[in-house]
């Protein structure tokens, strides 16, 4: 193999390795987010059990719903006596009347706006009898640092298709033309007249896939031994793949009449 | 194998170079001589398959000159270098082989030996006289056995005893088949058949 396509296999697969790492960042940060959704419950309280039966049943089946607890008014008791200890006013606080309680956790992942004033509009129906406690303060900071991590690294997954169009196209170019010399030599000396375009479309399969083949397999490998948390959706590779073979044919468009 | 009919070059509405007929046939030498301007260089282009305004018919085993131009199976000298003179000897003998088989390279060797670069198979081309560069370019000519070898002003790069060990060189090729056809100002010693262009006209002598 030659240095130029050795340079060029070198130097894509790098850009794909950081690409990579991109978003395997992105994927990290955001499960870091969601899972801050998921740690925020919902508390609702009733003091008539039916209702929180009726509601859990309502909501309980939605994908944004990760599980929903009710809590008897006697376990509440319960733990308020033993977390408190108020042991010596058990009967007191047995006297009294406390609510039932229904905890809500999420699915961060898909718990977003749209999920957050379904559950809204639901609990609406059944006010005045249940009142909920969330902290949306909270949920709203992560659904922010959510949109602009998510604005960023669309912004920087463009920034690398260009990237990579960009330099993959201009090194095809440069070290094309800079064998201009050799295919001319080859030519006239007898050489087979198609064997530079042939010699290109074998170029181009090694700098399309060696690469991507290399990435793939420090992923699946990563994967295999359990040291990657997060996932890369195989498209992505196909995305990358598209992307390198998308210059490949800008470089042999914009080579024309030189691969002859 | 080379059949040439009607063929005339034209400058400025004027015709010259003439050939009626010309036929050449299988492991032939010729030489085709003239002074300068007379055409012989477009004669070899044309066979080669390199230049077209021409009129007549050059023909390559019935076929069309044009038809083996992506076939290659012509083969032209002439006197731009086709050398990558940052390399070696044997890369560029080897440049259009696809594969190199034993014999072949047993048959480089032997000719490199020929023309006095058997010790200097791995020098750069740069490093050598330009008689051991065109040897080269022979060399890589003769290995790929082609219907015919075209070599323009072949005086120009060999003295006599060179010219003597250039035909040695092309005797392999002419042993499987392969004509040449060498042009030069003067008469050459050793060549099959010798054309004149003579008043415009090719003459067989």
């Amino acid at each position: 193999m030659k240095k130029g396509i050795f340079f060029q296999i070198i130097v894509i697969f790098i850009t794909l390795l950081s690409w990579n790492l991109l978003h395997l960042g992105y994927e990290f940060q955001k499960d870091v987010f969601e899972n801050s959704v998921s740690d925020s419950q919902m508390m609702i309280l009733s003091m008539q059990e039916n209702t929180l039966e009726q509601l859990k049943s309502r909501i309980e089946k939605e994908d944004y719903i990760n599980e929903v607890i009710i809590i008897q008014d006697s376990v509440i008791a319960q733990t308020l006596i033993s977390n408190y200890d108020l042991d010596d006013s058990n009967e007191i606080l047995r006297s009294y009347l406390l609510p039932t309680a229904m905890q809500i956790s999420f699915n961060g992942r898909k718990f977003q706006i749209e999920q957050k004033l379904e559950l809204e509009r639901t609990l609406l129906e059944y006010t005045p009898e249940v009142i909920h406690y969330f902290d949306v303060a909270k949920w709203q900071s992560i659904q922010n640092k959510i949109t602009i991590l998510t604005n960023g690294y669309y912004i920087a997954f463009g920034g690398f298709i260009v990237f990579m169009l960009f330099i993959s196209i201009f090194f095809r170019i440069h070290f094309e033309m800079k064998s201009n010399t050799f295919w001319k030599i080859f030519h006239s000396s007898g050489g087979h007249f198609r064997k530079r375009r042939k010699q290109f479309f074998v170029n181009s399969l090694y700098i399309c896939f060696i690469p991507i083949i290399l990435n793939f397999a420090i992923y699946y490998a990563l994967k295999y031994f359990q040291l990657l948390s997060v996932e890369i959706d195989y498209r992505f590779f196909g995305i990358e793949l598209l992307t390198i073979i998308i210059s490949s044919l800008f470089a042999g468009l914009a080579l024309g009449e030189n691969l002859k | 194998m080379l059949k040439i009919e009607g063929f005339s070059l034209s400058r400025e509405n004027e015709k010259f170079m003439l050939i009626n007929e010309m036929l050449i046939g299988s492991s032939m030498r010729v030489n085709i001589f003239g002074n300068n301007d007379t055409g012989r260089s477009l004669l070899l282009r044309s066979i080669h398959g390199d230049y077209f305004d021409y009129g007549g018919q050059i023909m390559i085993k019935d076929k069309s000159a044009l038809f083996y131009k992506k076939k290659k199976k012509t083969i032209l000298i002439n006197n731009t270098s086709h050398l990558l003179v940052n390399e070696s000897v044997w890369k560029n003998i080897i440049i259009p082989l696809p594969k190199i088989t034993a014999r072949q390279k047993q048959k480089i060797m032997e000719l490199c030996v020929l023309a006095k670069l058997g010790d200097k198979i791995g020098l750069k081309v740069k490093t050598l006289s330009s008689s051991s560069k065109k040897f080269i370019e022979l060399i890589r000519a003769v290995i790929q056995l082609p219907q015919i070898i075209l070599v323009d002003d072949l005086e120009n790069y060999f003295d006599d005893k060179n010219m003597i060990t250039a035909l040695e060189i092309c005797n392999f090729a002419l042993n499987s088949g392969t004509s040449v056809i060498a042009t030069s100002k003067k008469k050459l010693d050793n060549f099959d058949v010798n054309y004149r262009i003579q008043d415009s006209k090719m003459v067989k002598l």
